[in-house]
């Protein structure tokens, strides 16, 4: 299937302020069922850009502004040739069939990053909830995972935050909503408490059947998070809790990290002789099948 | 018995016995340098070297004493930490493997390495030697006797024992035999007299602690080659080679009565046969002066029983059978 | 000899006030009153003599020459009264058996956590949590075998915990031959006050490793694994091998075949069943743990999931002397026993709470601040004596990672008549008795206490300068 998806951010100051280097993390991270056909990234103000991988692979844009700016604008547009996928065409390692298992020497030294459990301030309700949900949390591993997957589905309310930052475990825990980044939160620490290595991903999300279904659950008009937990065997594998889906096609990641605020789509700041001011930002999506030509 | 502890047993054993060696051969030739020969450097130097070349290396000695006086020769075999052969570096390396085996050796057994390691270490370094001093040499003889006898009399005879045995009569052998070739290749001193010559064939019976148990066996008959031939193939007297060689294949035996390894007897084997040509009747007919190949043939199977045995009965070749598995791997 | 002895103020040990002894210590007063100043140095220089033929020597970390020190030893003796000594082994298997409780807990099921009880990730993040070690069952369900507690008296004389030291606490042989030595300078004392012995303690160790023989054989070949002669504790390693009749193993004598593991001794491999092992977690397997370990044998871990081997203490204690997990014994207590916690804690700031952050960085002159991980004194901020640089940088530290400390305030160790060198005056103590956990839990009567030498410090670790006293229990009811 082709799409064509347009992204398109504007932060608007009231006075010309001073543009900081800005990371851009847009560019979807191809992979044989997902090939990016175009990618154009277009800057308002001009900046000079340069594309990078970062630590975990991700391609970023590193924009650098010299003029000061009242507005900065930026459009990604690009085109994808996506292939459909069975989420559950693979085998997982004999040694990771039934959970719990212990990874082995080598996969934990290249996991321990992503299975530290996070500050206890703001995880200490998890494995509770978790008790609570699950009082034997053990079992087939898909099976396991894919029932924790929906049961975060079941148990949380959507709500679209729009405030910046990603909310606590523990907060997401009591008050039984948020937003999608908060439940992949949720569900990576989950994971990682429980001892799987699991990061965040920050990417598109287009299914126009679930989209027609839940037009609240999944809005064009933003971004979408969920998480990838490391299955020996089946690899990186995506868990999208606010569908209570496993990840396919329609899930198109663009940047993975082990902490939400560093696959951002867009990182930056900005600044002013004089003080602070404010900012106000206006983001758009739109994601279109495209003929295939 | 743990065979790490084996092996320092027999390590400790063999240095507290190369360290009394050298002591030896230091303290038989300081008198004769210091009767013999005047301030000459360089006869000092023709009398030390065939000692220097084979406790350490002449090309180590001149690197370490580029500009060599009549102290140096001493300092060298003495107290240089650079020196793997001096006495200092062989009771460093058994007070370590004392260390390593403290578990199994006696207290007092322990005390006596400890002191004389506090001795040896506290000789002064090179440049501050304060002259041509034998006391320390003297010490180490002295506390190496110690420690035969505190083997003997506070340690269990068992196989840790046999260990300890067999590092000291393999080590002695193979000095007895260095000193011997050093006794037939040094030079006499500048002047050729026959007393300087009979001086350097004492020296040798000396530095064997040897020249009363000679002088018992041979009286009025001191030529070269009863000297040599004692030091070779005296049944009785316990520095011969035979005699040390006798001795190691005793311990052998005991050695595989208790421990039993796979490939037991291979030490053994070769001990016998090393015995058998000394005993053999011919080698008495070879002169003197011509016994430098056979002593130099003689050194290199001794390395190689050292080998043996340690392969075959301290460690033993069915601890680490080879475990090689192939693996697949294509390379970029 | 007590004429100028001034307590200062202090709780002193052996003193009311100045020249009035306590009760228990009233014989040792007078005995050591009536002993003229030739037959003191005498005995002292005896027992000194005794320490350094044998060798009761330690190396020191950091120490570039790695010369060996002879263990400072103090001749006065600490007593405890038989009664007092009843009260403190009930808090102490008190202690272990909650502490042995959370680490079966957190190793397997995790109800403390599942229940909210600690925040998960406390424990999960803990440097020492072995997650390589989960669902591997122990032999006998006992993980920590060996347990040294230190305690310390505060201002009104009450025992509190100051740490659990539940990895490869170090001491035992001190306090064995500390006995031996005394006991050889004061036989008379000894019978007339009746003290309890501790010399049976080898022994009860051996039985406490027999006991977690994996195959129950009856018979289990048991070994003690030591980094080498060059770590500080060796002479202990020797020391109790030798008492226990076991062998002193190092890494290279060992080899693990077909998860099991063997020593290679001159008759061949021969297995291994029980190891009491003195190396740190970090060090025992490369296949699992630091790669770069030369100390420990690949396989290790492998042996002990297969169940071949028993290690004491088990792998991954060392969350149970976590010192921000020291906050949580008292919870623990309750959780796991349902009981209210004998022995008292130090109050324990955790700079991972927000509001135990601001007041410890608002306080960092009026607080003692640890690093959770750290042992033997190192990794310590010392509020009230520290400089201003030293305590910004301090400062820098906690912020940047909250996890890793805790801030206790100043607690003033008790004080104890000990000899200068040319007077008798107070120094602070602390004790460390050892606890050992097998068919039952064992606390041999007595322990390491240990004497900050230097006045006014409270630096007791042998690795810092301190020394140590023998530690006498008096029969009950004394």
């Amino acid at each position: 299937m082709l799409l064509s998806i347009q992204h398109r951010t504007v932060y608007r100051y009231p006075q010309p302020v001073r543009l900081s280097r800005h990371r851009i993390r847009l560019h979807p991270r191809s992979s044989p069922a997902l090939r990016v056909h175009r990618f154009n990234l277009t800057l308002e103000p001009g900046a000079r850009v340069y594309w990078m991988r970062d630590l975990h692979g991700n391609p970023v844009a590193v924009a650098s502004f010299d003029e000061p700016a009242g507005a900065l604008s930026i459009i990604a547009s690009m085109e994808l040739d996506l292939v459909p996928v069975n989420p559950f065409d693979f085998l997982l390692e004999p040694h990771a069939a039934f959970f719990p298992f212990p990874y082995t020497d080598f996969e934990s030294r290249a996991l321990a990053p992503f299975m530290a459990a996070g500050n206890p301030e703001e995880c200490a309700r998890v494995l509770p909830w978790l008790a609570r949900e699950f009082p034997d949390f053990s079992g087939p591993t898909m099976q396991i995972l894919t029932r924790l997957n929906r049961r975060l589905k079941e148990r949380l309310r959507y709500v679209r935050r729009e405030e910046q930052g990603v909310q606590a475990p523990d907060v997401t825990v009591d008050k039984g909503s948020g937003s999608c980044r908060d439940y992949a939160r949720l569900m990576i620490e989950i994971c990682r408490q429980a001892g799987l290595a699991a990061r965040f991903v920050s990417g598109y999300f287009h299914d126009p059947a679930v989209a027609r279904q839940s037009p609240s659950a999944a809005s064009p008009e933003s971004m979408h998070a969920w998480c990838e937990i490391y299955l020996p065997g089946a690899g990186w594998k995506g868990f999208d809790p606010t569908h209570g889906l496993l990840a396919t096609e329609t899930c198109i990641p663009c940047a993975v990290s082990i902490d939400p605020w560093e696959a951002s789509p867009i990182q930056g700041s900005y600044s002013r002789r004089g003080g602070p001011v404010p900012s106000s930002m206006e983001v758009s999506l739109h994601l279109q099948p495209a003929d295939r030509s | 018995m743990l065979s790490r502890i084996a092996d320092s047993l027999y390590w400790m054993s063999r240095y507290v016995e190369r360290a009394e060696n050298t002591a030896r051969l230091l303290v038989s030739r300081l008198p004769l340098k210091t009767g013999g020969g005047g301030p000459d450097t360089r006869g000092t130097l023709g009398f030390w070297e065939p000692v220097l070349e084979r406790y350490g290396g002449l090309s180590l000695y001149y690197s370490l004493y580029p500009e060599p006086d009549r102290t140096s020769p001493v300092a060298f075999l003495v107290s240089d930490a650079d020196n793997p052969d001096s006495i200092r570096s062989s009771i460093g390396r058994a007070h370590e493997n004392a260390l390593l085996a403290r578990s199994r050796i006696s207290n007092d057994l322990w005390k006596t390495i400890n002191d004389m390691w506090q001795t040896i270490s506290a000789v002064h370094t090179p440049g501050q030697t304060d002259g041509i001093s034998a006391n320390p040499a003297k010490m180490i003889i002295k506390a190496s006797l110690l420690f035969q006898a505190l083997t003997d009399s506070t340690l269990p005879h068992d196989e840790g024992y046999s260990f300890i045995q067999a590092g000291k009569l393999l080590e002695r052998a193979s000095q007895t035999s260095r000193l011997l070739e050093i006794g037939i290749t040094t030079p006499s001193p500048t002047s050729t007299t026959e007393a300087a010559d009979n001086s350097r064939w004492r020296a040798l019976l000396h530095s064997c602690n040897a020249f009363e148990a000679f002088h018992k066996s041979f009286p009025g008959d001191p030529s070269p080659a009863r000297i040599v031939e004692f030091l070779l193939s005296s049944a009785s007297f316990p520095r011969s080679i035979r005699f040390s060689l006798a001795g190691l294949e005793e311990h052998l035996e005991n050695l595989i009565r208790w421990t039993n390894p796979p490939a037991a007897g291979q030490a053994l084997e070769v001990t016998a046969t090393l015995l058998s040509e000394i005993r053999s009747p011919s080698l008495r007919e070879v002169p003197p002066s011509e016994t430098s190949p056979f002593l130099a043939s003689l050194n290199e199977k001794l390395a190689r029983l050292n080998n043996t045995i340690i392969q075959t009965s301290i460690f033993r070749e069915d601890h680490d059978p080879d475990e090689k598995s192939a693996q697949e791997q294509q390379q970029q | 000899m007590f004429h100028d002895y001034s307590t200062d103020g202090f709780y002193d040990e052996m003193f009311i006030d100045s020249g009035q002894p306590r009760p228990h210590y009233r014989r040792l007063f007078e005995f050591f009153r009536n002993l003229d100043r030739q037959a003191f140095e005498q005995k002292r220089s005896a027992i000194g003599q005794t320490f350094t033929r044998q060798g009761i020597t330690f190396n020191l970390y950091g120490d570039p020459d790695g010369t060996e020190r002879i263990f400072p030893f103090d001749l006065f003796p600490r007593i405890i009264p038989g009664g007092e000594w009843n009260s403190l082994t009930r808090g102490l298997e008190q202690r272990i058996t909650a502490l042995n409780c959370f680490l079966e807990d957190v190793y397997s099921r995790q109800r403390i956590l599942k229940e909210g009880v600690i925040p998960a990730p406390y424990v999960l993040g803990a440097r020492h949590f072995r997650r390589e070690c989960m669902d591997v069952p122990v032999a006998r369900d006992i993980r920590i075998h060996v347990c040294g507690t230190d305690l310390i008296r505060d201002a009104h004389g009450t025992y509190r915990v100051l740490e659990d030291n539940a990895r490869c606490p170090s001491g035992i042989s001190y306090m064995l031959e500390n006995r031996k030595a005394l006991e050889r300078a004061f036989p008379g004392l000894f019978r007339e006050m009746g003290v309890r012995p501790v010399s049976d303690c080898a022994t009860e160790l051996l039985r406490v490793l027999h006991h977690i023989d994996p195959r129950r054989s009856g018979n289990p070949t048991a070994a003690l694994l030591t980094p080498g002669v060059y770590n500080n504790a060796h002479f202990e390693h020797t020391f109790l091998a030798r008492q226990m009749g076991i062998e002193v193993v190092e890494g290279c004598d060992l080899v693990v075949r077909d998860d099991i593991l063997y020593m290679r001794t001159t008759r061949g491999l021969r297995r291994i069943d029980v190891l009491y092992r003195r190396i740190n977690d970090d060090f025992l397997d490369p296949e699992v743990f630091r790669r770069d370990s030369r100390l420990g044998v690949p396989g290790l871990v492998r042996a002990c999931r297969a169940g071949n081997l028993s290690l004491a203490n088990s792998i991954g204690t060392g969350v149970a002397d976590d010192k921000v997990l020291y906050a949580f014994v008292p919870a623990m207590i309750r959780f796991y026993l349902g009981e209210d916690p004998l022995l008292s804690n130090v109050q324990t700031y955790l700079a991972s709470r927000g509001a135990d952050r601001s007041h410890i960085l608002e306080n960092l002159r009026h607080l003692v601040v640890k690093s959770a991980n750290e042992a033997g004194g190192y990794g310590m901020l010392m509020g009230p004596v520290a400089t201003r640089r030293e305590i910004e940088e301090w400062r820098r530290r906690i912020k940047a990672d909250p996890r890793n400390f805790i801030a206790q305030p100043p607690v003033t160790f008790s004080r104890h008549p000990t000899w200068t060198g040319s007077a008798c005056e107070g120094r602070h103590i602390d004790f460390r008795p050892f606890i050992l956990n097998g068919a039952a839990i064992t606390i041999p009567a007595g322990g390491l206490t240990r004497v900050a030498l230097e006045r006014d410090s409270l630096v007791v670790n042998s690795s810092q300068g301190g020394g140590s006293k023998d530690t006498w229990v008096l029969p009950d009811g004394s």
